[in-house]
């Protein structure tokens, strides 16, 4: 079974105090790791073994982190996309649900919080829909078509053809 | 009589749930833009409503860094969270496309001058506050034609720049002047230049104005450049020029400090900017309570075709006052703002017949008058 090794290329990586946010420029997808899984992935360099992560996470983030906690790590990032596609084995075979996996491990209250994670970012809703088009993004997006063009004075709809001379809006 | 009483009271009930809610709009962003800015608490209701206009305006990470530690794993502030990241990552990716653009007008001899979006979010305490998606680029008129092409060649950077030859807020100063009045700032080790501090904020309160001031962040922008200005501050050159421009600047001022209490004490005329039209205030509360926007939704040539929402369009697009008199050239002062409201509509309305005509033309075949039309426009 190949090792872990963390994924880098067409990756937008961006360190919070309690998070990673990572842009995956190649599939257009964000996402956020929790302290658990980002120190997970720092580490997946292709030559630890779980039981070595395992023995890297007490280390830096709490003596009690398991193997298990490592191999559930190591499913989600796979499934992010965040490892190497040669890291292709399956890391974690038994799937848990977070509530589960707590109650497996003994986790409860504050160490829940151990439990790696990895939320997917998505635009609000609410602010996708609200935002007019541009000039810029007219011209490269054809889903623009119809939008109005926030930028052009006085205000012109985006026309097929990528330009702001539509009618008025 | 009583049907009309009704409906009056209805209208006016509609407009004091909007003032509140624009009131508490106003309470949740003030002094957001600090480093470390004051706790916030909203009754659970208002924190719903404001949390949903402030994801649709851009500003709901600043609402976020206001709530208390213990709202942050409640569902409601979820969406808030990851406004926040989300801002986040497209103000690290826009930096990219910053550099990419710059670098590449540059290598062509081409020296641009960013505005807005970055040149005023790198100002925050924290990337990510400030949401921006155009990259505003303003070359000098010569270089214009040559930018536009280069940035639509197939090597060109794939970002959305916005190229300007001139800004329209600052059309009474002279892009040379801009220039020369820039200042360099740098980003990754890239020398970048930026508007001088006094075309600076006469741009953000002129173009938030003429927008109505529907996006609060706006007036953060403003209270977050007025809390940054330096003591070599040229007042004068900020407010030089036009007279009816000046008081629009220092209502601008003033009303940072009465709604977002910024601290306006570095402004000479402090006691002018806090001396606002009865109007003026209460037209600000009344567009951020608002739930709607003509920019959320369908432009009027898709609405003009389903009747059905045609009559909520003309609704949305009816000009809020402060809107209407700034786009119209017109003072603030204590005068009834409805001339010039009716002005602005028969203005955008006209413009609106004369674009449908004139799209109507160039559609209907290769004439030659239709043709030369199209190329020039």
């Amino acid at each position: 079974m190949k090792l872990p090794r963390a994924r880098h290329d067409d990756l937008l990586i961006e360190e919070l105090p309690d998070e990673t946010l990572i842009y995956d420029l190649k599939r257009d997808r964000a996402h956020c790791l929790n302290k658990t899984a980002a120190l997970i992935w720092r580490r997946c360099d292709g030559r630890s073994t779980v039981a070595q992560l395992a023995s890297r996470l007490r280390e830096e983030l709490h003596p009690d982190a398991e193997e298990e906690l490592v191999s559930m790590a190591l499913a989600k990032l796979q499934r992010a996309r965040l490892l190497d596609d040669s890291s292709s084995a399956r890391f974690f075979r038994k799937s848990y649900s977070r509530r589960e996996m707590a109650r497996h491990l003994g986790l409860t209250g504050g160490l829940a919080l151990l439990l790696p994670a990895i939320v997917s970012i998505v635009a609000p809703t609410a602010v996708a829909a609200a935002s007019c088009t541009t000039a810029a993004a007219c011209n490269l997006d054809p889903r623009n078509v119809g939008k109005c063009c926030c930028d052009v004075s006085p205000r012109k709809a985006c026309k097929s053809g990528g330009k702001c001379t539509g009618v008025a809006c | 009589m009583y049907g009309s009483r009704l409906l009056s009271r209805a209208l006016s009930l509609s407009t004091m749930e909007r003032m509140l809610i624009g009131r508490a709009v106003a309470a949740a962003l003030a002094q957001s833009w600090h480093p470390v800015p004051p706790p916030l608490s909203l009754r659970p209701h208002l924190l719903a409503e404001v949390s949903a206009l402030l994801q649709r305006t851009g500003g709901a990470a600043l609402l976020w860094r206001r709530l208390p530690e213990d709202l942050h794993r409640d569902d409601q502030t979820a969406e808030l969270h990851q406004a926040f990241r989300h801002h986040r990552l497209q103000h690290v990716l826009r930096e990219r496309n910053i550099i990419e653009a710059i670098t590449f007008l540059r290598s062509a001899g081409i020296q641009p001058l960013l505005a807005k979006g970055w040149a005023i979010a790198r100002l925050y305490p924290e990337k990510g506050l400030r949401p921006f998606g155009d990259i505003d680029l303003l070359v000098r008129p010569e270089q214009y034609r040559r930018a536009s092409a280069l940035l639509s060649e197939p090597g060109a950077p794939q970002c959305c720049v916005d190229l300007h030859e001139e800004f329209r807020e600052l059309r009474d100063r002279t892009v040379q002047q801009l220039f020369d009045r820039s200042r360099k700032v740098v980003l990754n080790e890239l020398p970048i230049l930026v508007l001088g501090p006094e075309d600076q904020l006469r741009h953000c309160c002129l173009h938030m104005l003429a927008d109505g001031m529907w996006r609060p962040l706006w007036l953060c922008d403003v209270a977050l450049l007025l809390e940054s200005i330096s003591s070599d501050f040229d007042w004068d050159l900020c407010l030089a020029g036009d007279r009816t421009r000046a008081k629009w600047i220092t209502c601008s001022v003033g009303l940072a400090r009465t709604l977002l209490h910024a601290d306006i004490s570095a402004f000479p005329l402090h006691r002018e900017a806090l001396n606002l039209p009865r109007w003026l205030v209460p037209a600000v509360l009344h567009q951020w309570g608002k739930k709607e926007h003509y920019m959320h939704g369908d432009p009027m040539s898709v609405r003009a075709t389903k009747p059905k929402t045609l009559l909520k369009g003309l609704q949305l697009r009816w000009p809020n006052p402060i809107q209407a008199t700034v786009c119209t050239g017109g003072p603030f002062n204590e005068a009834p703002r409805l001339p010039f409201q009716i002005a602005e509509c028969v203005r955008r309305g006209t413009n609106f017949i004369r674009e449908v005509h004139r799209n109507k033309t160039v559609a209907a075949g290769p004439t030659a008058p239709a043709r030369e039309n199209a190329n020039t426009g």
